[in-house]
């Protein structure tokens, strides 16, 4: 042990005595110390932002509503009268959307500008047991208020008169300096947010900087020292002493990332304590990533040492190190662009069963229909040039990739036997945004896409009532459809402005009670069809709505809840009287749907991160997909999940048809539908592969998966700062149905790590058998 | 008595090797082959200093290496203080100085004792202990803070020699110690062989100054094209046993110019007149038999022998010939 210690001692020894380390060593101290110029400075947030808002046009029905005589009254009463006129006479439900959005702009200014006012928080005049302890501390010290501190006052009277619409402000804010000059026109941050946007930098910077310029130094600068110990003359000496050949390349190999690891170690320590130390924020991701980062650096330079045996050449060793960086890109790039243009819109996102046979719905929100011959999936229920609002399809499937799953749910009606279909409203100021819109398609029809009329904002789920109703749930209560679905309303955007060319089938009409207190994200509905109860799951609370009519209306009251002590976002099925929560940390619990006990059932974990949980129509089998593609599914009756080995593929959706029968999608539209509980196949929808699918199937698919993925370990970066095994689009974690991707640890991992073990040890072998 | 090939036998082999031979394979599908030792067989006993001799391309690393496992042999047997040739116990009891070696230039006289220590097993601070001494042996007591850069090749010779010997190993195997040391360094070096020889370390030298394994081998093996030429002491290489008649015999006689023309054979030189009535000639390719009757011929005729001597061939000279007639016979 001793000998092979000595040479890692001595590569430490060689790496001291270089002076590019050393170049590279000041340039880091000079890196480090223009960093140390940033700092924070206390600060208190009292200015009023757009994102301070939860739901702008809640807050605007409520500033023109409120009494006079109460604190949201009071401050519309503030407001210019110009602008007091507009709110009177907003009427979100037909008000054109760039109406809305100035209307917007113009309540957010004047309310920043009221906050600057110094009586702006006695004239609101908020009762003491609505404020915060902050806002109690500050208002006690009367005239004693400094400017700052009555700003901060003001802005915690805002947030107390308006619980509901604007969000509470953190009372500990940070504003970020350099070497004393404010930064960012003195804006200010919460300790998470800075957080965030810290970490996201350091992401950045750890990809750019370290492992990609990083490891280009570290590889040209370590080529030439395998190389070395392998000339005539240094070799033979070596290989004379009582020493293993493979230990000693071993520990040559290993003691040569000692330069790396002096670098990587002298900027990532040194960053993590300034930036610990100045701005408060230990990033222990950024000390983890020391390790992966050589692991990476370690991947390359294997390539570098072996080369440097086979060749005793640096030059030649640098070449095959971007040969085989190049190799990888080709093959990476080449997986990410067919999964891209392929896979991925080839993808079963849902799957609907009627009774016509199952629908399959890809991730672009295209519908197809299963044609026996020539035993293909046809794309049925598609858009027509009107609903599609004038919208090229390039954007929108450009935009469908970004907001991910564009339906917020798309069942099947069986009363009406048609397809009821909300597309997902797209809030961004984008091209072709615009609220949920809802269609209806029926089977006898070939699905033809019907209807359109505008859904609420930003709905969460669609539920279909035993009834037959339509039921959108949404933050603000439960929504039923009112008319005809199948009527068209169509809409046509020029120059940026909606023109509505048709009039609208009907319309969602709340059946919450208004007084009800707006139900908070995560949040995820369902309804059990045997009771009509609608079931909603909002920020770790179970509510029980139960149906009921008023005045020839459908009404939904609030029942039975419960806390389920969680933060986690769920998913939430129900039938037979049972109802499934599966938490996003893998916690699966089952209660009583009409009562919300729990049923006494042991509930196997599940994977985490559920995408989909569905429920056999009576109840009996649930099953649950998660976005990294894992199944669990549960025979409620005996309390055991059911070996699902017989389904193959990567599951993206189930369903269950009429007849308790699994319906499982795969990738390249495969649906396969299996009886239950014994798993036994039932038929196939598995449609020929168009030649990139058998490119990507069995080309690209198998040599990504056995080659080394070492950008891959950029994924595990992320991850270290993520702290989270999936990463959204729509940066939205808690949308369990929006896209998420995986953030895969483990595979980039294994399979580098087993590159690695392969090369060193083809490396050993060679060295073993060859005469020096 | 010595046989010519095997060392005394009252000294425990050191080196054994039994016809070995190594082909190395060359080219792009490795079908040219070198055959670089051919059926090569010598010993070499515990205090002996042994020299190993040969024209550039004989083998004479290619054997070194084998012994040191640097070389995996083709055949034949090969063993280094009893263990096969390349065994790890075998190698820690030896000390090697390759030939043109190359000391990591980042390294001081003090530091690549350690490393090289190190390796050999010994513990730093072992090393500590013996590295003054050792450096003062070598003539490199002041150098040992000095970065190798600054090294002249001589004294990094003298440091590969230091790092040789710095285990206290029972065998030294040194490939050309004196390479680009200079007369006086090399006679230095003599001196610190002869002084291992006396404690009882036994040394195979490789080496293409044969004045130098004249002056400090017991033993010489002389190789040419992977095949061992000769083998033995250095004085019966020289003589090179059995072949006399290729040696000159030089006679001075006194007497008159006529009857000294008449003895001698029709192969002898001119003589030539040293002394009044004394002469000089030189007798090429005398055997024994020719010697013993010249003798009897010069006293027969009334002469009087003044002197008799056999001419002793230098090692260099005994080489040349070896291996000239070696090629032309291949």
């Amino acid at each position: 042990m001793r000998a092979y210690l000595a040479v890692v001692k001595d590569s430490f020894r060689e790496a001291f005595a270089s002076k590019i380390l050393w170049v590279l060593i000041i340039l880091i101290t000079l890196f480090l110390l223009l960093l140390a110029g940033f700092s924070v400075n206390p600060a208190l947030r009292t200015s009023f932002e757009n994102r301070d808002v939860i739901d702008m046009e809640a807050l605007a029905t409520r500033l023109r509503d409120a009494d006079a005589d109460s604190p949201p009254g009071r401050i519309r009463e503030r407001l210019g009268s110009e602008l007091k006129t507009e709110l009177s006479g907003f009427q979100p439900e037909t008000a054109e959307r760039r109406a809305k959005f100035e209307l917007f702009g113009k309540i957010q200014d004047e309310l920043d500008d009221e906050l600057e006012e110094p009586d702006f928080a006695s004239e609101i005049n908020v009762a003491d047991d609505q404020l915060t302890e902050e806002a109690l501390g500050l208002a006690g010290q009367g005239d004693q208020l400094k400017g700052q501190q009555q700003l901060r006052l003001n802005r915690l009277v805002l947030e107390a008169a308006l619980p509901d619409d604007i969000r509470p402000s953190p009372s500990e804010v940070v504003s970020l300096s350099y070497m004393g000059f404010a930064l960012f026109a003195n804006e200010n941050f919460s300790h998470d947010e800075l957080e965030l946007g810290i970490n996201g930098l350091l992401q950045a910077f750890i990809f750019l900087f370290v492992s990609v310029i990083g490891t280009l130094i570290a590889i040209v600068v370590t080529a030439p020292i395998v190389p070395r110990m392998f000339e005539g003359g240094a070799i033979d000496l070596l290989l004379s002493k009582p020493v293993s050949r493979s230990l000693l390349f071993l520990s040559k190999f290993f003691g040569g990332c000692a330069f790396t690891l002096v670098n990587a170690a002298v900027l990532i320590v040194g960053m993590w304590l300034i930036i610990g130390l100045r701005l408060g924020i230990w990033s222990n991701g950024l000390l983890l990533s020391i390790p992966i980062y050589l692991f990476l650096f370690v991947l390359y330079y294997s390539v570098s040492a072996a080369t440097g045996v086979l060749y005793r050449g640096p030059i030649i060793s640098v070449v095959m190190v971007f040969v085989f960086w190049f190799l990888c890109f080709v093959v990476g790039t080449a997986k990410d662009l067919i999964e891209g243009l392929e896979v991925r819109p080839s993808t079963v996102y849902s799957i609907i069963a009627t009774d016509e046979g199952p629908l399959a719905v890809n991730m672009m929100g295209q519908v197809h229909t299963w044609s026996e011959s020539p035993g293909s999936w046809e794309p049925v229920f598609s858009e027509t040039e009107e609903q599609r609002q004038g919208m090229p399809g390039f954007a929108r499937v450009g935009l469908r990739m970004q907001a991910g799953f564009p339906f917020v749910g798309a069942q099947y009606d069986q009363q009406n036997k048609r397809l009821v279909v909300l597309t997902r409203n797209i809030a961004f100021p984008m091209p072709g945004n615009g609220p949920s819109r809802l269609f209806v398609g029926q089977g006898d029809d070939d699905w033809a896409r019907r209807g359109g009329t505008s859904g609420s904002a930003a709905p969460r789920a669609l539920l279909l009532s035993p009834q037959g109703n339509i039921l959108a749930v949404a933050a603000t209560g439960i929504q039923v459809f009112v008319g005809d679905p199948e009527r068209t309303a169509t809409s046509r955007k020029w120059m940026g402005l909606d023109f509505t060319l048709g009039q609208a089938g009907g319309q969602f009409v709340e059946a919450t009670p208004a007084e009800m207190t707006r139900w908070q994200s995560p949040l995820d509905a369902t309804i059990d069809s045997t009771t009509g109860n609608v079931i909603v799951f909002s920020a770790g609370e179970l509510i029980v709505l139960k149906p009921g009519t008023a005045d020839g209306k459908t009404t939904y009251t609030p029942g039975p809840t419960r806390d389920l002590e969680t933060e986690e976002a769920a998913l939430i099925t129900a039938a037979g009287g049972r109802l499934l929560v599966a938490l996003a940390d893998g916690d699966y619990r089952l209660f009583d749907s009409a009562t919300l006990e729990p049923t006494g059932t042991k509930m196997p974990r599940g994977p985490k991160k559920p995408r989909q949980a569905v429920a056999s129509p009576d109840g009996r089998f649930l099953a649950v997909v998660s976005h990294t593609s894992e199944a669990w599914l549960i025979d409620t009756t005996s309390g055991q999940a059911l070996d699902d080995s017989a389904i193959s593929g990567d599951i993206h959706a189930m369903a269950f048809d009429g007849q308790n029968q699994l319906l499982v999608g795969d990738v390249f539209m495969r649906v396969t539908s299996y009886s239950l509980p014994d798993f036994k196949h039932v038929k196939s929808y598995d449609p020929a592969l168009s030649t990139l699918q058998a490119v990507y199937r069995y080309g690209v698919s198998p040599i990504y998966t056995v080659f080394p993925k070492p950008g891959e370990l950029n994924v595990v970066i992320a991850q270290l700062f993520e702290d989270s095994d999936t990463v959204t689009v729509s940066g939205n974690d808690e949308d369990l149905q929006a896209d998420q991707f995986e953030l895969d640890i483990q595979t980039p991992l294994i399979s580098n790590g087993a590159f690695l073990l392969v090369m060193l040890a083809l490396t050993c072998f060679y060295i073993s058998r060859k005469d020096f | 008595m010595i046989s010519p090939d095997k060392p005394d036998a009252t000294h425990e082999t050191v080196i054994r090797v039994t016809n070995l031979s190594k082909t190395y394979h060359d080219g792009l599908f490795r079908k040219r082959k070198i055959e670089a030792l051919k059926g090569v067989s010598l010993e070499v006993g515990q205090g002996e200093i042994f020299g190993l001799l040969g024209p550039n391309g004989a083998g004479k690393t290619t054997l070194i290496k084998v012994l040191l496992g640097i070389v995996h042999k083709t055949s034949g047997e090969a063993t280094l203080l009893g263990q096969p040739a390349g065994r790890r116990a075998g190698r820690q009891r030896v000390g090697y100085l390759p030939e043109g070696h190359r000391i990591p230039r980042h390294l001081n006289g003090n530091s690549t004792l350690e490393f090289y220590g190190s390796l050999s097993g010994l513990s730093v601070a072992e090393i500590r202990r013996r590295r003054g001494e050792l450096l003062e042996t070598v003539g490199l007591a002041d150098w040992g803070r000095t970065n190798v850069t600054k090294y002249s090749k001589g004294m990094l010779q003298r440091l590969g020699l230091a790092q040789a010997m710095l285990h206290k190993p029972d065998v030294l195997v040194l490939d050309e110690p004196t390479d680009g040391v200079d007369p006086v360094g090399r006679t230095e070096i003599r001196e610190v062989l002869n002084q291992l020889k006396s404690e009882g370390k036994t040394i195979f030298l490789n080496s293409h100054l044969l004045q130098e394994i004249e002056l400090v081998c017991d033993r010489v093996a002389i190789l040419y094209e992977g095949e061992v030429l000769k083998v033995g002491p250095v004085a019966e290489v020289t003589n090179l046993a059995g072949d006399t008649e290729t040696l000159e015999v030089t006679l001075e006689v006194e007497g008159d110019a006529e009857t000294v023309a008449g003895v001698l054979p029709e192969e002898a030189g001119t003589p030539l007149r040293i002394g009044e009535t004394r002469w000089r000639v030189t007798v090429p390719g005398l055997s024994q038999e020719g010697i013993d009757s010249l003798v009897d011929a010069v006293r027969g005729q009334g002469l009087s022998l003044v002197s008799i001597s056999r001419e002793r061939l230098t090692l260099e000279e005994a080489f040349l010939r070896l291996v000239r007639a070696a090629g032309d016979k291949s």
